[in-house]
């Protein structure tokens, strides 16, 4: 099969690659990938930002049909359209696991970085991380799970509480997903924050979240709480900008959550601002296995948001990867089984 | 000027009379009250079987008006019924609405039906521009179910069961839905509250066996949540029995009399069994807010808005179980 390789350590060293079609262990089993989202740590790697153990085939966000079964595993699951948490490898012994949060297991190697991934025709996860993709949800809405299931867990550290007035900096993927999560638990208003006017704050807007640019969205926020300040702000940018924005809108004993990375050592950040206020801090990491199935009942209530993907056959990754880079899409998806490849 | 008041004067007994109307002292603000929501409390009073309140009583907590001074002049409000003493333990400890002490407007005191009430300004909270003033009067009792669904800790994807489809549990269900469950379950024997309430989505549990049905249902799961909104003896017995291990058991509605529940299940099930009394000044922000991100969702649940002299009336209505929220308006508003 052909599949997307990074395969050597350094920027770059990225090409498609005849590869054997992996083969399930016991208690695995093998996913026929309908589409596999490109995110901002698959870049990451491409650029040796985050870590990676080549050759390896990238991808970590997919929806796809289990067409194989490793032993031990139960025959119902052949043919199921599944998503799965990328949690592989996770110990299960460590202090960490132990306390259900498996996503931040040293010994976790996902697929994409750690094992093989899903920019290729297939790929083998263990069943206990599948999950059963709801028979409304369309392919290009499940393939959001895994950014989704960030979302919430995002969300989750912070808690919405009904009527919340939720400002979220950062349009990406991320940020977008994070505004419709908290419409669904709760929140009266979603501010979504851009730092110019774009296609994804349209998007944004087209989903029922209020848009501002820059200092801006200060001012809404000033506006609809009557000076107050937001009660949740989530931070999708990791810059500095990003933060300082989100902590001039946030109200004291408010809520800030960062989900964004930076890609850098350090960010300055208002610090007697954020002391002032008094606010609770959280930052979020990756999916919890709690938020998988909330994560799917979201997309369910908001199919809309198949809208913000755009389809690439995995043969012009090439244009994929630009598109991500450049921002002239939301949210790429490779699609394995679409002739382009060949 | 004098104004129309409905006192009740004995069990189901009212007159009208002409007041004059109550003016603020000090720092005290008077409220111009538009609209009062009458409620499953007020019935008790009528009733005669409230522990508390005595007649003659201006019944009415469930106030939205216009403050006529203090840091809301001229604005629309909701009136925050509560008075706590201050002094107690809980006060002390910034839990005012359990206020070993705790009286209310209408209940203890004389309440909104006189068209006029006279508070301290931090019982006001300002109505969100642009919400009508009818569904505004949701935002007491939708406090409850926010402060209760907020207790519960109801998250996204939780499966919540919900005894008893009177107001407040439609109100419990509706705030469910809005903190994310995914699949609200109502227990109600009277066909037209059960009806009403899949009118409004929600699934409802087969009066005849709700356990074996919500197992159906949920496929073995059980219920994450229940909140029990009726406060009858039977149901009492089932809450342990309708939550999954590590479940919440969240209790709204009124028991008059202590009943039995096996403690020894929510002991053995690790389950959480929470009390409610009343609400916190923000949820009553949070249900404003709430109202006013979907007024279309709450209209449906204001039966009618009745003159002062069809209130007698619409408590009969309310007794025979005929309606949910019925709005009395007041004076000249």
């Amino acid at each position: 099969m052909l599949a997307l390789v990074k395969t050597a350590r350094g920027a770059g060293h990225l090409a498609l690659e005849e590869r054997p079609e992996p083969v399930p262990l016991a208690g695995w089993v093998t996913i026929a990938v309908r589409y596999a989202g490109i995110c901002g740590t698959d870049i990451h790697i491409v650029d040796d930002e985050f870590p990676y153990w080549p050759p390896v085939t990238m991808g970590h966000e997919f929806v796809g049909t289990v067409t194989g079964l490793g032993d031990g595993v139960d025959a119902a699951w052949l043919g199921t359209r599944v998503v799965s948490e990328p949690h592989s490898l996770a110990c299960g012994t460590c202090h960490l696991c132990r306390r259900g949060f498996a996503e931040l297991c040293a010994s976790k190697r996902s697929p994409g970085w750690g094992i093989d991934g899903a920019f290729a025709s297939h790929l083998v996860m263990p069943t206990h991380l599948i999950h059963r993709v709801p028979d409304g949800l369309s392919d290009q809405a499940a393939a959001l799970a895994e950014p989704m299931a960030v979302s919430v867990t995002a969300l989750a550290r912070a808690g919405v509480d009904a009527g919340d007035i939720v400002l979220i900096v950062g349009p990406g993927p991320v940020g977008i997903l994070v505004a419709a999560a908290a419409r669904v638990m709760g929140a009266a208003t979603v501010i979504v924050a851009g730092r110019h006017e774009s296609d994804r704050l349209r998007f944004a807007a087209s989903i029922g979240a209020v848009t501002a640019v820059g200092d801006a969205a200060v001012e809404l926020v000033e506006d609809l709480t009557a000076g107050r300040g937001a009660d949740l702000v989530v931070d999708a940018t990791g810059s500095a900008e990003g933060i300082a924005l989100a902590l001039r809108a946030v109200r004291r004993r408010g809520r800030l959550v960062a989900v964004g990375m930076s890609g850098k050592p350090e960010v300055p950040i208002p610090w007697d601002l954020a002391v002032s206020r008094a606010i609770d801090a959280s930052f979020s990491m990756s999916s919890n296995g709690t938020a998988w199935d909330p994560a799917l009942m979201i997309l369910e209530r908001a199919p809309e948001l198949a809208a913000m993907t755009t389809v690439f056959p995995l043969g012009e990754w090439q244009a994929a990867l630009a598109a991500v880079r450049n921002r002239t899409v939301i949210k790429a998806l490779l699609q394995p089984g679409s002739g382009a490849e060949t | 000027m004098s104004r129309a008041a409905l006192v009740l004067t004995g069990v189901d007994r009212f007159a009208v009379e002409q007041r004059e109307p109550a003016e603020a002292i000090g720092d005290q603000v008077a409220v111009d009250v538009g609209l009062v929501g009458l409620c499953g409390t007020d019935l008790h009073i009528v009733d005669g079987s409230h522990p508390r309140a005595r007649v003659p009583l201006v019944l009415g907590h469930e106030l939205v008006g216009h403050a006529l001074g203090g840091p809301f002049a001229g604005r629309a409000v909701v009136v925050d019924p509560l008075i706590a003493c201050g002094s107690c333990s809980a006060c002390q400890l910034g839990q005012r609405h359990v206020c070993a002490n705790l009286r209310l407007i209408g209940i203890d005191r004389d309440g909104g039906l006189s068209g006029r009430v006279v508070v301290d300004p931090d019982r006001l909270h300002p109505i969100p521009d642009g919400l009508a003033l009818t569904v505004a009067a949701l935002a007491e009792p939708l406090a409850v179910a926010v402060h209760a669904v907020r207790r519960a800790q109801v998250a996204a994807a939780d499966k919540v069961v919900i005894m008893g489809a009177g107001p407040i549990g439609l109100l419990l269900a509706h705030a469910a839905r809005r903190a994310g469950a995914v699949q609200i379950l109502v227990g109600e024997p009277a066909p037209d509250r059960r009806r009403f309430a899949e009118l409004a989505g929600f699934e409802t549990l087969d009066p005849s066996d709700p356990l074996a049905d919500l197992d159906r249902r949920t496929s073995g799961w059980l219920a994450d949540v229940v909140f029990d909104a009726a406060a009858v003896p039977a149901v009492a017995a089932l809450l342990p029995r309708l939550v999954r291990p590590a479940g919440r058991i969240c209790l709204v509605g009124t028991y008059g009399r202590p009943v039995e529940i096996d403690l020894q299940a929510v002991l053995f099930r690790e389950l959480s069994l929470i009390g409610n009394r009343v609400y916190e000044p923000a949820d009553l922000d949070n249900a404003l807010a709430t109202l006013a991100a979907d007024p279309p969702g709450f209209a449906p649940l204001i039966s009618a808005v009745v003159r002062l002299d069809e209130a007698p009336a619409a408590f009969a209505r309310l007794r025979a179980g005929e309606g949910i929220k019925y709005l009395v308006t007041t004076g000249d508003s």
